[in-house]
C-alpha cells in the first residue's frame, strides 16, 4: 500500500471507531484494497446504526425491573424505621421530605446574594434565585412579558398595575388577559412540589360539583371592559377562564354578547360552553337543544370538534336527571363523533359510565365493552378528565357490576408501566384501591385474596378502618384463621389497633378456628400464633387503657364483654388457662362497666375447666359475675361448684352471699 | 418467648405477631421500659440537682408524640421465589433489612462467630455486587440487545480487522456529578497504527522514524499520535489525521540534499558502496586466479566488517575478521 491509499484508509477508520454517525448511518459497503489483501474479494457490509433517543437505554434497563411488593415507594427510604405503613404516616413522611426541599428553596430565595456562583455549565435558570421585585426595579413591558412567560401571577399583576395601560401593546395586553383568566389572578402551587399537589388535589377531588372560584369584577373583567377595541380573542380568554373557574353564568352572558357583536368563537370557547351547558340549562330537553345548537354552529363555522368537545358534551349530559334521554343522546353523540373520526379518550368513558350506570338505575354492562376496547388500544392522555376513569371504573366494578374478573382485568391494565399516570391523585388512588379490595374480599377465596392483599398492602394502599374491618370479616367468615395474626400485625402498623370495632372483628375472627394445630407447633417452647395473637391483643389493650388513665387522656377504647368473651374462648380452646384466669379477673374487676355481656356459654366452659383444675377462686369470680348480671343458671352453677370443689370457710360464705343476693329465675322472668 | 423462637414460628406467616423486633434491633420501647424499671427499683428518692432535660420538658406538659410501631425487617416477608433484581436493582450500600441472607462479617477472637448483619458497619463499608447477579446481567443484556447491530461476518479474524482497519482512535468521555457537564479531558484524541501496515520502504521508514521520534514503539511497531491542542474533540481528531497525512507524504519525499549524504553521515556502516567494497573489488581485479572461489568469502568478509563497525570491537570479532582477511588474501597460517 502506498501513500495515496491513505485517505481511503482513514475513511475506513472513521467507520471502525463509529464516532461519526453520519458516516455510519450511510451503511455504505467498504471496498477493500484488492492489491493489499488480494485473497479478500468480498465486500465488508457494516450494519446501519440503530437510532435511539437519549433515554432509550435507561428505559430499556428500567423495563427489566418489576415492582417489589415488599419494598416501599421509591420516594421513601428503604429502612424499617423510615417506611410508613399508615396513610397518615405516608402523608407526613412525604410532605416532610418536601418541606425540606421547600425550606432549601426558601433559603435560596431569601439569601439570594449567597448564591452568586455561576459555575454550572450549561447554566440552569431554574436553579438560580428568582430576581426580586423591588421599588427600584424599572417597570417595563418586557418585565411583564417575562413574568407572564415564567407564570408569576402576583408579580405580573403588580407590574401591570404600575404600568400605564395605554402604553402596553395590544398583543401583550391580550396575553396578560389570557394569563390572569387562566390562573384566576392567583399564584399556583409550584410544579416542583409534587407531593403537595398529590395530596392537595385529593381534597379538591371530593367535590363533584364545580365551585365558583372566579373573581367577579376582578382584574380580568376590568381589563376586558377597558379594552379600546374588543377582539374575539379577548372574549375567548375571558369565557374560557370563567368556565375553568366555575363562573358558568358569566361565561354564558359573555358568550351571548360575543355572538351579538358578530364574533366567531373558536374551538376552545365552544368546548367551554359545551362543558357548562349542563349547568346553565336545568332541564334535559333544553340541555340537548343547546348542545345540538352549539355543534350545528360549529359545523357551520367549519370548526371540527375534537375529543374534548365530546367529553365536555358528555359531561353536560351526565348531569341530566332522566336516564333514558341521557343514554339516547350519549349514544347518538358517540356514533356522530365516531363518524367524523374522533377517537374517544378515557375521559369520554368516565362520562359514559356516569350516564349509563346510575346508582338507582338499571344495571348496565357498558364497562365490559369499554375494558375490551382499551385492552386492544389504550388511548393516550388527552383531557383532564382522563385520570378519573380508573377510580370511576373500579367503583363501578365494585358497587354496580360486582364483577371480580373485570376488576382484575382493569387492574392489570393500570399495572402496566405506561398506564401509571392514569391513577390521578391520592384521593382517586385510594378510591380505586378501596373499591378493588372490597370487591376482592367479597368475591375471592382467602388464599387468592391474601396474595393480592400482600401485593397491594401496605406499600401501594393502606386500608381505611371500614375496609380493614371488611377484610377481617371476610377472612373470619371463611375460617382462614392462619391469616389473622398477620392482620393483627397490620392493624398495629396501620395505627388501627386502638379502634374498638377493629379489635372486636379481630377477636371474633380468632375464635373461628378449630383449636391448636399440631403441625405448626412442634416444639414445646413454640407458641401457636393464634394464641400468641390473643395474648398480644390482650396486653396491648391493657397497655393502651393503662397509659390513657395515667396520662388522664380520654380514649374510645374499652374492654367489652364480647371482646373478653372471645379472648376467653381462644384461651380455653388453646388450653392457656392462666391467661383465661387473667381474663376472668378482668371481667370480675370491670363487671358493670362492660358495655356488652360476657357470653354465658363461654362462662359455663370456664367454670367446667375450673372444676377440673380445682381452682375455686376464679370459679367464684365467674359465679360472682353471673350473679351480678342476673344470668338464669347461676344457682345450678353455684351448686355444681359447692359440690365438686373444695371450698374453704371464707369461700363458702362468699358463695352463699352471692346466691342470696342473686335473683331467682322466677324473679327475673 | 425469645426472639429466635419468635422467628422460627412466624416464618410460616412471614410476619411477626409481637411487635418486639429481633434482638439486635434496638427500639425506643425497650429503652423506656428500662428507665421505668430503674425508677421503680429506687428505694430512696434522690435529689436531682441538674434535672434531666427531657423529663423536665415532659413535666411541663410538652406533647409527647406517640411513635409508630416499627416494622420487622422486610426480609422476613420476602417470599423465596421473589424477583431479586427488582428488589435490588442498582448499586447501593448494604442494608440488613432488605437482604434476606444470614450474613456475618467482621473480625473476632478466633473461635467466636463474626457479628451478624444488623448494625454491622463492616458490611456497609465493602462494595457489594448484589445488583449484579447473573440473572440481572442476563436480563439487562437481553434488554440492550435491540440497540446492537451484528458484527460484520467478513471480519471474523484479528488479522482481517487489522488489515482493513489499521487505525485505532481512542477518546474518553467523563461523567461525574458536578454543576458542569463539561470536562476538558474529553477533547484528547489518541491515534494509533502499526507501522507495518503503511508498507514503507527503508528510506521512507527511516525518515518517518526520525520525524516521529519517541512516538514510535519499536517493540510493538506501533506509532502513537496524541492530539490535545485544540479545544474540541472533532478538531483534535482532524488534526491527528492531518499529522498522519503530512508525516507519510513527507517521508516518501526525497529532497535534493539527501543525495549529499556521504559515508561519514551514515548512522551505521553499510557494506554496499563503502570504501572497503571498492578496495576488495580492486584487489580482486589484480588476482584473477582467485576470482572463482570468491563470492562466499567476500560475503563473509563483508558481514564481519559490518559487524565489526556496527557492533563494536572485541576479541571474537577481531579473530573473525582476521580469518576472513586470511581467506580473502589466500594466506595460509
Amino acid at each position: 500500500m502506498s501513500c495515496p491509499n491513505l485517505n481511503s484508509l482513514i475513511v475506513q477508520h472513521l467507520f471502525k471507531n463509529g464516532r461519526f454517525h453520519s458516516v455510519w448511518k450511510s451503511g455504505r459497503p467498504v471496498v477493500t484494497n484488492r492489491h493489499s489483501f488480494s485473497s479478500e474479494a468480498k465486500e465488508i457490509v457494516i450494519p446501519k446504526y440503530i437510532p435511539r433517543g437519549p433515554t432509550d437505554i435507561l428505559e430499556a434497563l428500567a423495563s427489566t425491573v418489576k415492582r417489589d411488593p415488599t419494598g416501599p415507594h421509591y420516594k421513601f427510604h428503604d429502612d424499617p424505621y423510615l417506611i410508613p405503613a399508615s396513610s397518615h404516616a405516608k402523608r407526613t413522611y412525604a410532605l416532610a421530605q418536601e418541606a425540606g426541599r421547600k425550606a432549601a428553596s426558601w433559603i435560596k430565595q431569601e439569601h439570594a446574594d449567597l448564591f452568586n456562583q455561576r459555575n454550572a455549565e450549561p447554566f440552569i435558570e431554574a436553579f438560580s434565585p428568582v430576581e426580586k421585585l423591588t421599588e427600584t426595579t424599572p417597570m417595563t413591558e418586557d418585565l411583564l412579558k417575562k413574568y407572564i412567560r415564567t407564570s408569576q401571577v402576583a408579580n405580573a399583576i403588580h407590574v401591570y398595575g404600575k404600568l400605564d395601560s395605554s402604553e402596553i401593546s395590544s398583543a401583550t395586553k391580550q396575553s396578560f388577559l389570557e394569563f390572569i383568566s387562566f390562573y384566576n389572578e392567583e399564584d399556583q402551587l409550584s410544579e416542583e412540589l409534587i407531593e403537595e399537589r398529590w395530596f392537595r388535589s385529593g381534597v379538591k377531588g371530593m367535590r363533584d360539583q364545580v365551585k365558583s372560584t372566579w373573581k367577579s369584577n376582578g382584574l380580568a373583567e376590568r381589563i376586558f371592559s377597558g379594552l379600546d377595541t374588543i377582539t374575539p380573542e379577548a372574549y375567548h380568554a375571558l369565557i374560557c377562564g370563567m368556565v375553568k373557574h366555575g363562573q358558568a353564568v358569566g361565561a354564558w352572558e359573555h358568550y351571548n354578547q360575543m355572538l351579538a357583536d358578530g364574533f366567531q368563537p373558536d374551538l376552545m370557547t365552544y368546548n367551554s360552553i359545551l362543558k357548562i351547558s349542563g349547568i346553565i340549562r336545568e332541564d334535559g330537553e333544553y340541555i340537548i337543544t343547546l348542545i345540538n345548537d352549539i355543534l350545528t354552529s360549529m359545523a357551520h363555522a367549519g370548526i371540527k370538534p375534537d375529543v374534548r368537545s365530546l367529553n365536555a358534551a358528555l359531561q353536560s349530559i351526565s348531569r341530566m336527571p332522566i336516564t333514558r334521554v341521557a343514554r339516547e343522546k350519549a349514544s347518538r353523540l358517540m356514533s356522530d363523533f365516531k363518524s367524523i373520526g374522533v377517537q374517544p379518550s378515557l375521559g369520554t368513558y368516565t362520562s359514559l359510565l356516569k350516564i349509563f350506570c346510575r346508582d338507582k338505575g338499571p344495571r348496565s354492562n357498558i364497562l365490559i365493552d369499554i375494558v375490551r376496547r382499551i385492552e386492544i388500544e389504550m388511548p393516550p392522555i388527552q383531557d383532564v378528565e382522563d385520570v378519573t376513569f380508573f377510580s370511576e371504573a373500579m367503583k363501578n366494578c365494585n358497587y354496580h357490576l360486582d364483577d371480580v374478573q373485570l376488576a382484575k382485568r382493569l387492574h392489570s391494565l393500570l399495572s402496566s408501566s405506561q398506564n401509571q399516570v392514569f391513577i390521578g391523585d391520592s384521593y382517586k388512588e385510594s378510591v380505586y384501591y378501596r373499591s378493588f379490595l372490597l370487591l376482592l374480599s367479597r368475591a375471592e377465596g382467602p388464599e387468592a385474596f391474601m396474595e393480592m392483599y400482600r401485593h397491594l398492602v401496605p406499600h401501594i394502599y393502606t386500608p381505611e378502618q371500614n375496609v380493614f374491618e371488611n377484610v377481617i370479616k371476610s377472612i373470619s367468615s371463611s375460617s382462614a384463621i392462619q391469616y389473622v395474626p398477620e392482620l393483627w400485625s397490620d392493624a398495629r402498623y396501620f395505627e388501627l389497633s386502638e379502634r374498638d370495632s377493629v379489635l372486636e372483628a379481630l377477636l371474633e375472627a380468632l375464635t373461628c378456628g378449630s383449636g391448636p394445630d399440631p403441625t405448626i407447633v412442634v416444639d414445646k417452647n413454640d407458641v401457636d400464633p393464634v394464641l400468641a395473637t390473643a395474648r398480644a391483643i390482650m396486653s396491648h389493650v391493657n397497655q393502651v387503657i393503662k397509659t390513657a388513665e395515667e396520662k388522664d387522656r380520654t380514649i374510645s377504647l374499652r374492654w367489652t364483654g364480647s371482646m373478653l368473651g372471645n379472648l376467653m374462648k381462644v384461651f380455653l380452646q388453646y388450653g392457656d388457662l392462666d391467661s383465661a384466669d387473667e381474663v376472668m379477673m378482668k371481667v370480675n374487676q370491670l363487671k358493670n362497666q362492660l358495655s356488652s355481656y360476657f357470653p354465658l356459654a363461654t362462662l359455663n366452659i370456664f367454670v367446667e375447666k375450673c372444676i377440673e383444675r380445682q381452682n375455686s377462686a376464679t370459679a367464684l369470680m365467674a359465679i360472682d359475675y353471673a350473679a351480678e348480671m342476673g344470668y338464669e343458671n347461676v344457682t345450678t352453677m353455684a351448686q355444681r361448684i359447692s359440690e365438686q370443689l373444695k371450698l374453704d370457710e371464707k369461700q363458702q360464705q362468699k358463695l352463699s352471699s352471692i346466691l342470696s343476693n342473686a335473683p331467682t329465675p322466677s324473679e327475673t322472668s | 418467648m425469645s426472639a429466635i423462637v419468635n422467628l422460627r414460628v412466624f416464618r410460616n406467616f412471614q410476619q411477626f405477631v409481637s411487635i418486639r423486633p429481633i434482638s439486635n434491633y434496638p427500639t425506643s420501647f425497650r429503652k423506656n421500659e428500662e428507665i421505668q424499671k430503674v425508677d421503680g427499683d429506687d428505694e430512696f428518692r434522690s435529689l436531682d440537682l441538674s434535672p434531666n432535660k427531657s423529663l423536665n420538658m415532659r413535666s411541663y406538659g410538652r406533647k409527647v408524640y406517640k411513635r409508630a410501631a416499627v416494622h420487622p425487617p422486610r426480609s422476613n416477608k420476602m417470599p423465596t421465589d421473589q424477583d431479586w433484581p427488582s428488589v435490588w436493582p442498582v448499586a447501593r450500600s448494604f442494608h440488613p433489612a432488605s437482604v434476606p441472607l444470614p450474613l456475618h462479617q467482621g473480625w473476632v477472637v478466633p473461635g467466636a462467630t463474626p457479628p451478624g448483619k444488623f448494625a454491622n458497619a463492616e458490611l456497609m463499608k465493602i462494595p457489594n455486587f448484589l445488583h449484579l447477579t447473573p440473572p440481572a446481567i442476563e436480563r439487562q443484556c437481553q434488554a440492550l440487545k435491540k440497540f446492537c447491530t451484528e458484527w460484520p461476518k467478513e471480519l471474523n479474524t484479528n488479522e482481517k480487522i487489522e488489515n482493513h482497519f489499521p487505525i485505532t482512535i481512542t477518546t474518553s468521555d467523563y461523567l461525574h456529578s458536578s454543576p458542569s457537564l463539561r470536562d476538558a479531558r474529553a477533547r484528547i484524541v489518541t491515534l494509533q497504527l502499526k507501522l507495518s501496515s503503511l508498507k514503507l520502504d527503508s528510506h521512507a521508514k527511516d525518515k518517518l522514524l526520525r520525524l516521529v521520534k519517541e512516538r514510535y514503539n519499536p517493540e510493538t511497531d506501533v506509532l502513537t499520535i496524541v492530539s490535545e491542542r485544540c479545544p474540541l474533540r472533532k478538531q483534535n481528531l482532524d488534526y491527528a489525521m492531518y499529522l498522519l497525512n503530512v508525516l507519510i507524504s513527507e517521508s516518501w519525499k526525497t529532497e535534493p540534499w539527501e543525495n549529499e549524504k556521504c559515508e561519514a553521515d551514515m548512522e551505521k556502516y553499510v557494506w554496499e558502496g563503502s570504501q572497503s567494497q571498492r578496495t576488495v573489488e580492486q584487489l580482486l581485479q589484480r588476482m584473477p586466479d582467485r576470482e572463482k572461489a570468491m563470492p562466499e568469502v567476500i560475503e563473509q568478509y563483508a558481514r564481519n566488517v559490518t559487524r565489526f563497525h556496527n557492533e563494536g570491537e572485541d576479541a571474537e570479532k577481531i579473530s573473525d575478521y582476521k580469518e576472513s582477511v586470511k581467506k580473502l588474501l589466500g594466506l595460509q597460517a
